[in-house]
């Protein structure tokens, strides 16, 4: 009986040596690929960081009206930007690249799925980072109108434009990775239908008072406006 | 500059005319051309699109007077400028080529502000017998009515270009035919800054070619030429216009230091009465400004200037002063700010409002009161900073570098 575990036990052994003497060339290729990856997207970041800043896209796109360099200043521009997301491409496409040099059934199939989502991910990175850059360059646009027209809310009403433009934005973002869908979508609708009401609300039943004040002010007012002298 | 073939005693007088030209402003289109045509004086009307209509009280083409005709384009309807003239360069580009093919000099007049009655003659009289190229008004306005002009441009014109022209600005000026010839094919009628304020760039560019300049005292009836624009956008299209003649002229300006009269033709008309202005409502507003809009300023102005506008949100009014420096060091941050497009051009144009209210809460509370002469003195005194901090620009100019808003330190 002995004999037999003996037996059994080598042929374990064996197996599991066979399998280890297997698993070892893929997993050397994995760290191979991804090595490379990892210097190859290094060096594409560097190249197209440098190419992108020669070309002065920065200012292409501010001059295109995707903000300035205070709205790019979270990602370090459009440039940096590009050239980051250029570099995860890679390093990303080198690690699937490497998971299915291990020659397993299981990350290959893992492999094969992410690489059949990379597109939807990217594109939904870029949507919420030009959504991003878009609410701050809308709310500083809000906030600076709203303040020479003297409403009093102006920094409440740039803060809701960032907002709902950021919630805009992920709401389609999430939508593009296929993340809850339908309910995205109706939470954002009843969120925005939510907003309006209550400012309705607000202004209909709230503030009826600060309404008229400031509708009889724009009518009745009588050189104490700035926009009542000629200035010019 | 190529010498131009000119009659000095040949003046055409041209009425600008937009699209939206109202019986009253036909009417008096109409007074002057009838009491001025003739005397080598031809009346030129220029106006959108087609023939003009009959019936609408102007002129035909004949007797001394001339339509002509200009190109209204959809942009020209979508960015109404401030004086509510749409298509005005346009229209002033097209008299000024009548102008030029009769080897003329010109006088543009808007017939909604001004009375066709003798003023005309001091500009002839500097066109012909002082030979100047580039004659601009004198209105009589208070300076409490005409702010952005006595706080921002007229100093900024003459730290700039060295001449003390009152009105770089104005819808009434006269050009000789030297100048015409030398801006008809001028790049800026094409640049969309440029065109709510053609004269700015007419003047600059007379500067730039070392012409003679002078002024002429403009008669004005109501202020019917009053921006219909709000205050806020008119000074962003002013300001848009001044910031890229400043970029355009950049090798002419860096060479300039100080600044001198320009000749004056005839008396300056008194100043009208000071209209009612609220400067506490001023001040307040700017306080109420600052609290939102300090995070915008940053973005472009150093910390010593942040420092002293805050300072303002605290002192009273008796103590509501804005330093000269501090005013013409804004608007020089603000020029540099533009130039290198710290935030989008047109957040930053509007952004500068609530500090020029600041400017003038502060202008009319230490002059109120005042006599004329105090008042002249103490715009003397703004004009003279902005001359002194020029220096300033000149040098963020040449080095941007040096130029350090204060959220730009941060991020570094």
């Amino acid at each position: 009986m002995w004999e037999q575990i003996n037996e059994m036990l080598r042929a374990a052994m064996l197996r599991m040596s066979d399998n280890v003497a297997g698993f070892i060339p893929g997993l050397a290729g994995l760290i191979v690929i991804v090595a490379l990856a990892v210097i190859v997207a290094v060096l594409v970041r560097l190249v197209l960081a440098r190419l992108l800043s020669g070309l002065r896209l920065d200012q292409r796109a501010e001059n295109l009206g995707l903000g300035s360099a205070a709205d790019w200043s979270v990602v370090g521009g459009p440039s940096v930007f590009i050239a980051r997301v250029a570099m995860w491409t890679i390093i990303v496409a080198g690690v699937l690249v490497g998971l299915s040099a291990l020659d397993a059934a299981l990350p290959e199939a893992f492999a094969r799925s992410i690489f059949g989502y990379v597109p939807n991910i990217l594109a939904a990175l870029l949507i919420v980072v030009v959504g991003t850059v878009l609410s701050r360059f809308f709310a500083r646009s809000v906030l600076i109108g709203a303040v020479n027209l003297r409403l009093e809310p102006a920094r409440p009403l740039s803060l809701g434009i960032k907002w709902l433009v950021i919630l805009l934005a992920w709401t389609i973002a999430l939508e593009h990775l296929g993340i809850g869908r339908g309910i995205l979508a109706v939470s954002f609708a009843i969120l925005l239908a939510g907003i309006v009401l209550a400012s309705a609300l607000a202004v209909g039943l709230g503030s009826t008072e600060w309404v008229r004040d400031a509708v009889a002010k724009r009518r009745g007012r009588t050189g104490d406006h700035p926009d009542d002298l000629p200035h010019v | 500059m190529p010498e131009i073939a000119q009659d000095v005693r040949q003046l055409i007088i041209g009425i600008p005319m937009g699209p939206d030209a109202d019986d009253a402003t036909g009417r008096r289109a109409s007074a002057l051309a009838s009491a001025t045509v003739g005397e080598n004086r031809t009346v030129v009307v220029a106006r959108p699109g087609g023939p003009v209509s009959a019936g609408d009280g102007l002129p035909r083409t004949g007797g001394g007077v001339i339509d002509v005709q200009y190109t209204l384009r959809p942009q020209d309807a979508q960015d109404v400028p401030y004086h509510g003239v749409a298509g005005r360069a346009r229209a002033i580009h097209a008299i000024l080529t009548q102008a030029h093919a009769a080897g003329a000099a010109c006088l543009i007049v808007d017939t909604r502000a001004a009375e066709p009655t003798g003023w005309i003659d001091g500009f002839v009289q500097a066109l012909t017998e002082d030979q100047a190229d580039f004659v601009g008004p004198v209105y009589g306005r208070h300076p409490f009515s005409s702010g952005l002009t006595h706080g921002i441009l007229a100093p900024l014109f003459a730290a700039l270009y060295g001449h003390r022209l009152q009105y770089p600005v104005a819808l009434h000026f006269a050009c000789s035919a030297r100048l015409i010839g030398a801006v008809l094919d001028d790049p800026m009628w094409d640049r969309g800054a440029a065109l709510p304020a053609i004269e700015w760039g007419l003047a600059s560019a007379a500067a730039a070619a070392s012409l003679r300049m002078a002024e002429a005292p403009v008669l004005t009836g109501t202020r019917e030429d009053r921006p219909i624009l709000g205050l806020s956008t008119t000074a962003a299209q002013l300001l848009g216009v001044v910031f890229a003649d400043i970029e355009r002229q950049v090798r002419v300006w860096q060479r300039v230091r100080g600044s001198k009269p320009v000749l004056r033709v005839g008396t300056s008309p008194e100043h009208e009465p000071a209209p009612a202005v609220d400067a506490a409502a001023l001040a307040e507003s700017f306080r109420s400004a600052y609290r939102d809009l300090h995070g915008v300023w940053e973005e472009v102005l150093p910390p010593l200037s942040i420092l002293q506008w805050r300072r303002l949100t605290t002192v009273s009014q008796d103590a509501f002063r804005v330093p000269d420096s501090v005013w013409a060091r804004t608007v020089y941050d603000f020029t540099m700010g533009h130039r290198l497009r710290v935030i989008p051009r047109p957040d930053l144009l509007h952004s500068l409002t609530p500090l020029y209210l600041a400017w003038l809460a502060s202008f009319v509370l230490e002059t109120q009161g005042a006599p004329a002469e105090a008042i002249d003195a103490r715009l003397a005194r703004v004009r003279t900073a902005f001359e002194q901090e020029k220096r300033y620009l000149v040098s963020q100019w040449r080095w941007p570098e040096r130029f350090k808003p204060v959220k730009l330190r941060r991020q570094r």
